[in-house]
Parts: structure tokens; sequence; C-alpha cells
């Protein structure tokens, strides 16, 4: 097990640049997700850890031992490829034994090793079949089962579970996290899917365009998006994201109202930094409107209703603008309906609109620059 | 019913075309063993007999015990397999490494290779024998698997890299997170994989060293670094009579081309788009 | 250290191919070039001189180079278009699955592996009346007025080794065809009859379209290379009777083997290469063109 320093680690390709700075600490025994769209670096980002690729600046430590040199034989991690890159030619067995006899492990202890960790993920009927005769799951855990039983200082994954379909998706999540939790040693696991994120991870890295947009516990990042970009990535429904303006007639000192279109939103504390058209971005969670068939609130019309068992997403106008509410209550309007929303101030965030930042009002902006 | 009969009839004249491709492809080499097992008396008098009426095996004896041919096809055996081998292991290296790397100059390099395939071999005939002879290189089958090599490495390389890109890259990787050298990961993981690849590569260059006529014929004119193909054409010139033992001679240079053939005939997809250029 | 190690990694792998081929094809190219322009005889120790444009001022007066130019121009065009028409007809007739389809693919595809020089010497046999059944089956057809040697008459002799060639030449193309044909989506097919396409617009619209890419490389390439092939044409004639099936490639042969004169062979080659260039050229010209009115 071992803490993982990565600063300011810059990748380029020619002229292309795909990481551009990232700084990451992760302590030792701690689970890391790395989650952004496809394109943002987060897997180039492992293969870098992995030494797959070379650094072009910045430095990784191991640690505290620089490993940017280091051939990935030398850096004693472990990595579960999206592909699982099981050995076709070898059996369940060999694949298991190659990473311990490529390092010297006397062959009874090697033994020991393999039915130890073919207990642990039920593979022990298993050994002697070759790849393809497995399915789709049973290799995922022979990839595991690769992985782990090598004890090796951090394991890499790189989108592990996306080849699966959604069911056995989730089964596996579960597994790879009990086992972590059984194990406790540093991982580092890349996705695009944003629940796999939120529910596997100690702490979540979004990646954007080669940058680290913000680093935090799950609920955290959901709660308190430093920007847009994180802000509409993580939560599903994404969250509302409206063209808003600032007025300053709420009355109330120190307050402003958000207004989409004609229409008010809330009233709320002034942001530390007021832009100076007024133009804001507003956010809201789906989840976080209520609603009635009442007059008081903003006005708004049903466009159409999607029912996913669980509850309702409603895709409604307010202000000329779409947006979605999300409700477990068994409702009843439909298309065409009117209907008025209402919107507890603390629930809207408000992003500068060009640069993307979090606004904060004032008395909290001190406590988080 | 009238939909039945064009059914029909289209499969019929499907396998009728069939037939004379099937007829066309064999009907030489059917010939060729049919007059090798002729005995010499009926030759004249059943000349264009479909099977004569008895048969014998007395051209191949002769064949191989007064002639020479025993020795042309030991030279054209080490010649093809000693090309057939180190072809192979250049092309493996570059096969690999066009496949693996990308690399400053990579272009440029396949760019040569390409154009070696439209290349005129008859125009280097001359300077070759002129580069060669001084070395002692002539008339030497050393000389010949040094020539050989050079023009089966272009082809054989594209098809290696063929191969290798069906290998998936994540393979060799977990193998050196798993703590390979890339030269063991090399071994253990890619070479079993490509273990048919490397197997059809071998037949291809094999077959297209043991068919070369022109460069033995110009490089190697003592009889005792002649290759099959050279030997053939000498005892053409001067015995064309012995059609027999000529034909004899023609039915054993067929026999080894012929047991790869079956070997890589899986392969040959492959390997003419790889080259998509060479025979 | 690591990092230029890694970096020479790829040219060391790639280094033995590059060295041989430039020190076996193109250094031997460029002498041969250089030939063309100077008097190189073997086993004459006088020659060697600079002779400037002398090779090809002789060659402009050669009667029988303009009869190799155009005998190539015949061999070439005669030997790729059947070949390529019978090589098409052959991977359609095998696109389709039928009982037996391995077997015969098997049958069909073996001319490919047989020696070039046998498959020469084989139809110089056929051909033979001594032992060959064809000017027979020829004469009894009416095509020939007597069973004698094709080889031997002027007039057709070159059509023999063109014979040979398509016979040795059929499943390249067949192959190729076939694989490009296999690649095709079937679903595309199935849109064309739903749409009610019968088979011709279905292989007029689709199979053509689709297969035109292959075809464009396949027939370039193949063309340079029958140009440039000559084995045939040494096994079953030597040039012969008269010179009448000698193509420029053979007539290099035959002038750098046989008279020993390398200088001169280099100059008929370096005008082979001279014609293959511009040949390469006009085609690139005329996709570039087509490209362009697309």
């Amino acid at each position: 097990m071992a803490a993982i320093s990565i600063k300011g680690v810059c990748k380029k390709y020619g002229t292309v640049s795909v990481l551009r700075g990232i700084d990451l600490e992760v302590r030792d025994g701690e689970f890391i997700v790395l989650v952004g769209p496809s394109g943002c670096g987060k897997s180039t980002l492992l293969r870098l850890i992995a030494g797959l690729e070379e650094i072009t600046t910045g430095e990784i430590r191991v640690d505290n031992r620089v490993i940017n040199e280091l051939a990935p034989k030398e850096r004693d991690l472990a990595m579960v490829f999206q592909s699982y890159a099981l050995y076709p030619h070898m059996t369940v067995r060999e694949n298991l034994r190659f990473g311990l006899s490529l390092r010297g492990i006397p062959r009874e202890r090697m033994e020991m090793l393999v039915q130890g960790v073919s207990e642990k993920l039920g593979l022990t009927g298993l050994l002697e079949r070759k790849p393809r005769q497995l399915s789709g799951g049973q290799r995922q855990r022979v990839a595991m089962g690769r992985a782990i039983v090598r004890e090796p200082k951090a394991f890499l994954f790189d989108e592990p579970l996306s080849n699966l379909d959604a069911r056995l998706r989730e089964q596996m999540r579960y597994e790879i996290r009990r086992l972590y939790l059984e194990l406790r040693t540093t991982s580092i696991y890349v996705t695009h899917d944003q629940v796999e994120a939120m529910t596997m991870a100690d702490r979540i890295v979004v990646m954007n365009d080669g940058i680290a947009q913000q680093v935090g516990p799950p609920q955290e990042l959901y709660d308190d998006p430093a920007n847009l970009f994180v802000a509409g990535f993580i939560g599903a429904p994404a969250m509302n994201l409206l063209e808003a303006t600032l007025r300053e007639d709420s009355g109330a000192p120190g307050d402003v109202t958000v207004m989409i279109g004609s229409e008010a939103l809330a009233a709320v504390q002034r942001p530390s930094s007021m832009p100076v058209t007024g133009r804001v971005i507003a956010g809201i969670r789906p989840e976080r409107m209520s609603f009635g068939a009442d007059a008081n609130g903003i006005p708004a019309e049903v466009d159409l209703v999607e029912a996913t068992g669980i509850g309702m997403i409603m895709h409604i106008k307010a202000g000329g603008q779409l947006l979605k509410i999300y409700t477990t209550d068994r409702i009843k309007f439909r298309s065409g309906d009117r209907l008025a929303m209402h919107i507890d101030p603390l629930d809207l965030l408000l992003f500068d609109v060009d640069s993307g930042k979090r606004l904060r009002p004032l008395s909290q902006g001190a406590a988080h620059p | 019913m009238k939909h039945c009969l064009k059914v029909r009839l289209y499969w019929i004249l499907h396998y009728a075309l069939l037939a004379l491709f099937v007829v066309f492809a064999l009907f030489p080499l059917y010939w060729l063993v049919k007059v090798s097992i002729t005995p010499n008396d009926l030759l004249y008098s059943e000349g264009v007999r479909l099977w004569p009426s008895h048969t014998t095996f007395a051209h191949y004896v002769s064949v191989l015990r007064h002639t020479a041919f025993p020795l042309f096809f030991r030279n054209s055996v080490i010649v093809a397999g000693a090309t057939s081998v180190t072809s192979t292991l250049i092309a493996t290296a570059a096969g690999y490494c066009f496949s693996r790397f990308s690399f400053t100059g990579k272009f440029l390099i396949v760019g040569v290779l390409m154009v070696t395939q439209m290349f005129p071999l008859v125009m280097i005939v001359a300077p070759i024998f002129r580069l060669l002879s001084p070395l002692g290189l002539t008339n030497s089958l050393t000389g010949l698997v040094i020539v050989y090599t050079a023009f089966n490495v272009p082809f054989a390389t594209f098809l290696m890299q063929s191969f290798f890109d069906a290998v998936p890259r994540d393979l060799e990787e977990a193998a050196m997170i798993d703590g390979a050298s890339r030269f063991r990961a090399f071994r253990s993981i890619i070479v079993p994989l490509t273990l048919p690849g490397l197997a059809a590569t071998l037949g291809f260059v094999f077959t297209a060293a043991w068919s070369e006529l022109l460069f033995a014929l110009m490089l190697n004119s003592s009889s005792d670094a002649s290759t099959f193909p050279v030997g053939l054409l000498a005892f053409v010139s001067k015995f064309s009579v012995d059609f027999g033992q000529m034909m004899a001679a023609g039915v054993l240079a067929l026999l080894p081309v012929c047991a790869f053939f079956l070997l890589i005939q899986r392969h040959l997809v492959q390997g003419l788009t790889a080259g998509a250029v060479k025979g | 250290m690591r990092r230029t190690l890694l970096w020479l990694e790829p040219y060391f792998y790639a280094a033995p191919s590059v060295i041989l081929i430039g020190a076996i094809m193109f250094v031997p190219l460029v002498i041969g070039l250089s030939y063309a322009f100077h008097d190189i005889t073997l086993l004459d120790p006088l020659s060697g001189d600079y002779v400037g444009l002398q090779h090809f001022r002789e060659l402009y007066a050669d009667a029988s180079f303009w009869n190799a130019l155009r005998n190539t121009v015949i061999w070439t065009v005669s030997c790729v278009v059947l070949q390529f028409g019978l090589g098409l007809m052959l991977a359609l007739l095998l696109n389709r699955p039928f009982v037996g389809r391995r077997a015969i693919q098997l049958c069909v595809f073996l001319p490919w592996a047989v020696p070039s020089f046998l498959s020469g010497l084989n139809w110089a046999w056929l051909f033979n009346p001594v032992v060959g059944p064809l000017p027979y089956w020829l004469s009894a057809l009416g095509v020939m007025k007597t069973p004698d040697n094709l080889l031997s008459d002027p007039d057709h002799a070159l059509w023999g080794p063109i014979i040979a060639n398509v016979w040795w030449g059929i499943p390249f193309f067949a192959i190729t065809l076939l694989a490009a044909l296999q690649s095709i989506p079937k679903d595309l097919y199935e849109a064309a009859t739903m749409d009610g396409a019968n088979a011709w617009q279905q292989f007029r619209r689709i199979t053509l379209p689709l297969l035109a890419p292959t075809i464009a490389i396949t027939v370039m390439l193949r063309t340079v290379w029958i140009a440039n092939f000559p084995d045939l044409i040494v096994v079953m004639t030597r040039g012969g009777p008269a010179d009448s099936t000698q193509i420029l490639a053979s007539y290099i042969f035959t002038q750098a083997f046989q008279r020993l004169d390398f200088g001169y062979a280099s100059a008929v080659a370096a005008v082979l290469l001279l014609l293959l260039l511009l040949y390469a050229l006009a085609l690139l010209a005329l996709r570039h063109a087509l490209a362009k009115r697309g």
C-alpha cells in the first residue's frame, strides 16, 4: 500500500496538450475516482501513473519515491483494463500466476496465493478454463484476481465495468467496493459514469479538458460544485442550469433577486463578486424543486412527463426556458397543464457566465475562496 | 413455380461456371502428373489420352538417381529455408515496430517499403551482379539468401504487422504492469498469439524464394550452386526430349510449395491484402 | 537515460530491414541508373567509360526496343483485363455460401502456389504437340489449321505466356476481391431488395461502388507488377521466335544475361521505370480530377 503524489503533471502528444498541470495527493489506502467525459485526460493520467506513457513535465511519486523514469514492471502497481486484457492462450490459473512467476515467487507460495484469491472471488471452479470460455462477469473477476494476487502497492482501474450490462455492472460495483473495504489498498479508478464515481469513491476528481475541475468527497461535489462543469456533470437527472439576471431591488439590504426572463425565481444573498452585466447562470437540482397547482409561485407549463418507476421527471417551461423537476410523488400532470414552482433560495447556486466559476455569497465567500 | 425454376437454373449455371474454373485451374497440374508417370514408349502413341494405359515411376527414379536434381533440390531447400527464417526474423522486428510504436520517420520508412513493392526488379539485376561478384557472393547460396531476404522483407513486414495489429495492445501492457519487460511480454504473450501468423509468413517467403528464377539464373551460373528453377530450365534447354523426366522433376519442385499452400491457405487473404502486390 | 533508450527503441527494431533494403535495393537502383550513361559490358576490361546519352540514341533507333515496348502494352493490358475479369467472376461465384465451397476454393486458388517458372514450363509443355493436348484440341475446334506449337508461331506466340500468366494470376484478384466482397454489409443488399432492386441493379449500385477502392488499388499495382514480370516469357519463349514475344522486362534481362551489356540493359530499364512512373502519375492525376468532379 502506498500514497501517490502527483505534482504538476502535463502530457503532450506533439502539440496537443492532453493533461495541463494535474496536482493530486492520493492518501495511503484511499479510493480515488477520476471521472469526466471522454477525452478529458482521465485515462491518460492513469496510464502515466502505470508507466505506459511518458510524462512530458511534472512528477509522480509513490511512497515518496519519484517513479517518472521507472518501467511499468518496476512500479509494482496493478491495473484492471476495460477489455480485461486476459491472456487468451493461458488458463485462468496461468493468468493469475503470470505476474507471480515473473517475480520469482516459489511455486508452493504461488499456488497458495492463487488458491486464496480464487476462493475470495469465486473462481475456484474456473481455474482450468481459458478466458474465452468465461462470461463477462467471470472475466471481470479474473482481471480483478490477477491484480489482487500480486498484492501490489496500488490498484489502477481503467473503466473496468463499461463492457458489462447494467445489472452486472451494479453487482460488480458492489463487489469491487466490498473487496476494497476488505483490502484497503490504495485505488485509482477511472470512469465516465458519474453514478459509479458517486457510489464508489472516497474522493472524486472531476476532470475536463486536461484539468482537475474539483476534488472532494462525493456529497461535497454534489452539494457544493465549484463550477458549471462539475454542477452539470455530477447528478442524474442533471442540474437545471438557467440563464438568469440579478436585480438589486429585493428590498432587503445585501440581497438580489434572481430573474429568469420576467419571472422572479428567488431572492438570494448578494454574491461576493457581482458580474457587471448582472447576467449569471442559476443552477438548481431537479429534486430540490417543489410545485403545486396553486397560484402562488413561479408560473410554468408542463411540456412532457417521463415516468422512471421510482419517480417522475417533469419537463416544464418557465420564463421561456426548459427545465426538469424530479419527484417521487405520484403526480397527475400532463402535457399542457399549468402549475406553479417553488424554490428554496438556499438551493439556488449561481455561476459566472464567462468563467463558469461559482459565485458565492459574501459571507460564504470568505470561507470558500 | 416460375421463381423456383429460375433459382434452379441459376444454381446450374453457378456450378457449371465453377466447374470450368476448377478444370482450368487443375488441368495443367493434372497433365504434369500424368506425363510424369507415363512410360516413354506410350508418350507419343497415347499423346492426348487422358490417362495412360499403364503407369510407371521410372522417371522419378532416374531423376533422383541419374541427374543433379537432388543437389538442386537441396540447394533450393537451403536457400528458401534460410531466406524464410531470416526474412521472418527481420520482418518480425520491423512489423512489431510499425504496429506498436509511433516515431519520427515512420511514415518515410513505411513509404520506402511500399515503393519496393512496385519495384522493377529487372532494373537491378545488373548492378546486383556487379556488387556481389567482388564480394564472392555470386555462385554462392549465401548471396542468394541475402538478395532474396531483401526482396521479401517488405512484404513479410506488412504481413507480420497485420498479425501484430490484431493482438490488442492491452495484453502487452497488462503483462508489463504484471512485471514483464517489453521483450518478455513479446515472448510470453505476443509470440504465442501470433504463431499461426509467423507460420504463414514463413510459408509465403519460402514459396517466393523457392520460385525465384531470374536472380538465381544471373548470380549462380555454376551448377553446384544452382537452385531447382535454374536446374530445371537448364535441363529443358539441354535435353528437351525427355519429357517424362522433366515433368517428374517439375512435380518434385511443386511438392514443397503445395505443402506450404495447404498450411497457409487460411492466411492467403491476409497475405495478399497485406502485400496487395506481390504474387 | 531511459528516455533516450526508449526514444531509440523503435529505430533499433526497424534498422535491419531498412539497412538491408537500402543496400540491396536502393543502392543498386541508383547504380543501375548511372550504368545507363556508361559503357558497361561484363568481361570487357576496356568498358566503363561515360558515354552520355549514347545508349538512349541507340535505343531510339533499335527496332527490337520499339517492338518490345509494343508487346509490353499488349502483354500488360491483356493480362490485367483477363485476370481481373475472370478473378472478379470467380470472386462473385465464391461469395455465396454453397455446398463444397471450401474445397472448390482450395482447388481454384492452387495455381497461385505454383512457382512461376514451373507454370511457364507447364504451359509450354501443354502447347507442345509432342506431349501436350492443346494443339490437337485447338485444331479440332478449328482455332488452328494444324496441331502446331502456338509458341513457335510469331504472330500468336505472345498468347502462350499471356494464358500462363492469366492462369497463374486469377487467384490473386479472386482472393482480394472476395475479401472486399465479404466486407460489404449484408443489410445493404437486404435494404436494396426491399427497395425492389434486381440482381443486376444490386451489382451496379452496391457491389461495384463499394468494391471500387479495392479494384483501383489492385489493378494499378498489378499493372505495374505484370509489366515488370519477365519470368514467364523468359521460361516459355526467351522472347522468340524472332523477338515476337519480347517485352521490355525480358529484353532487359536478355541484354544483361546473354549479351552481358549492362549499360544498354540499364538504359532500357531506365526507360521502363520512367514509363511506369508516368503511368502512376497519370492515374493519380486522373483520380484527383475525378475526386474534384465528384
